[in-house]
């Protein structure tokens, strides 16, 4: 499968257009004789004919080309390496058996692995390298590579986290999108996902937060992140999220699904929205009761709902599958909840917003002593006091911990064991002038219920 | 728009336009064998899972058959292999018993002691009976020595007993030509009888006798639970 770049294509015409001197080259030892004609015999003739000569003898070929890659740089004739890279890059499209021979030699990543290294005069020959490596890493002939994945995956995940160069970044995320077709790939990714997954988890934030810089002098941005790229990293974790265990994980590690929700929001382009879609459909298809209630929280399902409405028969039927999939989940979800054990979701996400049954006084006199009898919940509200840095949380933590004193007052032992009792008291000198409002509140109930009995 | 554009702008124009769409229709194909390819994973690891699953099923089936059947020839062999035993046995024991049978004919050759044998079997009828009247059969080649014990029996059953006894010898009855001696003894007017010919005699020592030669022949049998 081709990779899409500008950049790439500019760089493969450069180096196609070379005339490489072929004698000259063979006399300084970095091509033999034999091979200077074999690569003459096909080098700049029409492609049809290329094909041919080649599909007859792609072993001696594949032979060829990794003996020209090594003496070269050996002897580091770099422009020979450049060629020989797009030459192979081109021929590997054009010739689907030559994949097979390549990857029949004896180690067939190692030369290009390499290669990946590059040195600092010269950035150009990883990046073909790498685009060899894409195609021939994501055949299904590829067997025993999981070495080669593995570096190539932390090659690619430094390009990925240098956020400056974005045409890179954008490269880099299209071999990922090739690589992890494979099963075998998506474990290994997942492995290392400290280095693959954390920048990419970045990109999406930059995009749902609008902080994505300026994201290129041309092309389309949403929140500040180039368009394609973003599309490629959404493929990415489409493309993850089909592996129940992944799925399972990847909201409760990277808080995946408020992002994703806030770029469907926002999304300006169909096909965002389509991945958007298709991703969020995997993560309630194989991973429901741990990613169904966040999703239900983020308040997606009106603007779902509006959507669907205004849907026709134009528009893509797997998109609207998807969105229907995730509208009549989703539904059957909110149906079965009760007040109490949608409090209980919503503490147990971390994100604390300020909806009516936080005020209700009826709520809280039902329920205040079920919800200390859960200490899941209480663990969870004194963690988001602690730890959290969203203030609207911050502070609907502290009115909940005050109802519930003021319901339950002989439970207050619990808070100050805790070290709850004294977080509220920190946080009455907090910058934020609704949370020092809530925490007084909360100390208030402290001290109410301090001179009873 | 109101500027007209010239051909080679439109030209151009177009050109963008098809690249954009074809771009598109590019990702959504990828896209769409994406989906496929997944779906396919999914689907081919779901009918490994079920058909090894049926295979695992049948070859423990089949392990079950297989290892039923070879008990069922182990228990055969054991059995056939005891049957043989206990035929051996009883073999054994057979010919000890012919062995004696034939020793019988020995007996009535030592005049004397046949002629207490006799009388001892006599006594015991009487004893038996405890009636006045009784009659005897006999070998006729015994008759001699059959008058003999009678009247050695009589003696010593009036010598016992008080009794008076009448014994007679039944002449027309005799005992077959085949017999090895010993005498039958009849009371009541011919309503009870005693068997107490050698042969018969042979009988219940054999029945008697059977756990000790038993015992004395093959040793303790170990399978033997109950001894009382």
């Amino acid at each position: 499968m081709s990779l899409d770049s500008e950049y790439l294509a500019e760089a493969y015409t450069n180096v196609r257009a070379r005339r490489i001197g072929w004698e000259a080259a063979v006399r300084g030892g970095a091509v033999t004789e034999e091979q200077s004609q074999r690569i003459k015999a096909v080098d700049r003739t029409p492609r049809a004919q290329r094909k041919e000569v080649i599909e007859q003898q792609p072993a001696i070929y594949a032979e060829v080309v990794r003996q020209v890659l090594q003496n070269s740089q050996e002897k580091n004739k770099m422009d020979v390496v450049q060629y020989m890279l797009v030459w192979t890059a081109d021929i590997l499209s054009d010739v689907p058996s030559f994949t097979d021979a390549l990857l029949s030699l004896s180690s067939p990543y190692e030369q290009f692995l390499v290669l990946l290294r590059g040195s600092h005069n010269d950035d150009q020959t990883p990046v073909l390298a790498a685009a060899v490596l894409t195609t021939l890493l994501s055949s299904s002939a590829a067997k025993k590579s999981d070495d080669a994945r593995t570096s190539f995956f932390h090659y690619l995940a430094n390009v990925v986290s240098r956020d400056s160069d974005h045409h890179l970044q954008d490269l880099a995320v299209q071999s990922y999108v090739a690589l992890l077709r494979r099963q075998e790939a998506k474990s290994i990714f997942w492995g290392v996902r400290s280095e693959t997954v954390a920048p990419l988890v970045k990109v999406l934030t930059a995009s749902a937060t609008g902080r994505g810089g300026d994201g290129g002098r041309n092309g389309i941005v949403q929140g500040g992140v180039p368009l394609q790229l973003l599309y490629h990293v959404l493929l990415v974790f489409w493309e993850l999220s089909f592996e129940e265990d992944i799925a399972e994980e990847l909201n409760p590690e990277y808080d995946l699904i408020p992002t994703v929700t806030s770029i469907l929001h926002s999304s300006i382009k169909e096909k965002i929205a389509r991945v958007c879609l298709a991703l969020l459909t995997n993560l309630i298809t194989k991973a429901p009761t741990v990613n169904l209630p966040p999703l239900l929280l983020s308040s997606i399902l009106p603007l779902l709902q509006r959507q669907a409405a205004s849907s026709n028969e134009k528009s893509d039927p797997d998109m609207s599958a998807d969105r229907d999939t995730l509208i009549s989940a989703l539904e059957e979800f909110q149906a079965q909840q009760t007040t109490l054990s949608s409090y209980r979701m919503e503490v147990l996400s971390g994100h604390l917003k300020w909806s009516p049954t936080h005020r209700n006084q009826t709520f809280w006199k039902k329920y205040a002593q079920e919800i200390l009898d859960d200490t899941e919940v209480i663990t969870k509200l004194g963690e988001v006091l602690q730890n959290s840095d969203d203030k609207t949380s911050l502070a609907v933590a502290a009115n909940d911990i005050g109802a519930l004193v003021r319901e339950v007052p002989y439970a207050r032992k619990r808070w100050e064991e805790n070290g709850i009792k004294a977080r509220v008291m920190a946080l009455m000198g907090d910058d934020d002038a609704e949370v020092r409002y809530e925490a007084l509140q909360a100390v208030e109930g402290f001290l109410r219920t301090a001179f009873r009995g | 728009m109101a500027h007209a554009l010239s051909d080679d702008q439109v030209a151009g124009e177009l050109k963008k336009m098809v690249a954009f769409i074809k771009q598109e229709a590019i990702e959504k194909a990828r896209e769409i064998e994406i989906k496929a390819d997944e779906e396919f994973a999914i689907e081919k690891s779901k009918l490994v899972r079920q058909e090894v699953s049926s295979i695992d099923a049948q070859y423990e089936r089949k392990f079950k058959q297989a290892e039923l059947s070879q008990q069922v020839k182990r228990s055969k062999v054991t059995n056939s292999t005891r049957l043989k035993i206990l035929a051996a046995r009883q073999e054994l024991l057979d010919s000890i018993f012919e062995r004696a049978r034939e020793k019988l004919a020995d007996v009535s050759k030592d005049t004397a002691g046949y002629t207490e044998i006799l009388k001892n079997l006599v006594l015991e009828g009487l004893y038996a009976l405890n009636e006045a009247k009784v009659n005897v059969r006999g070998r006729k080649a015994d008759s001699e020595v059959l008058k003999e014990a009678i009247d050695k029996a009589a003696g010593e059953y009036k010598e016992q007993t008080g009794l008076d006894a009448n014994i007679t010898v039944d002449e027309n009855n005799a005992l077959p030509e085949g017999s090895h001696g010993g005498v039958w003894i009849i009371g009541t007017g011919g309503k009870i009888t005693i068997n107490n010919t050698l042969e018969e005699r042979l009988k219940i020592i054999q029945s008697e006798s059977l756990p000790a030669v038993r015992y004395g022949i093959f040793g303790e049998n170990k399978n033997r639970k109950f001894y009382d």
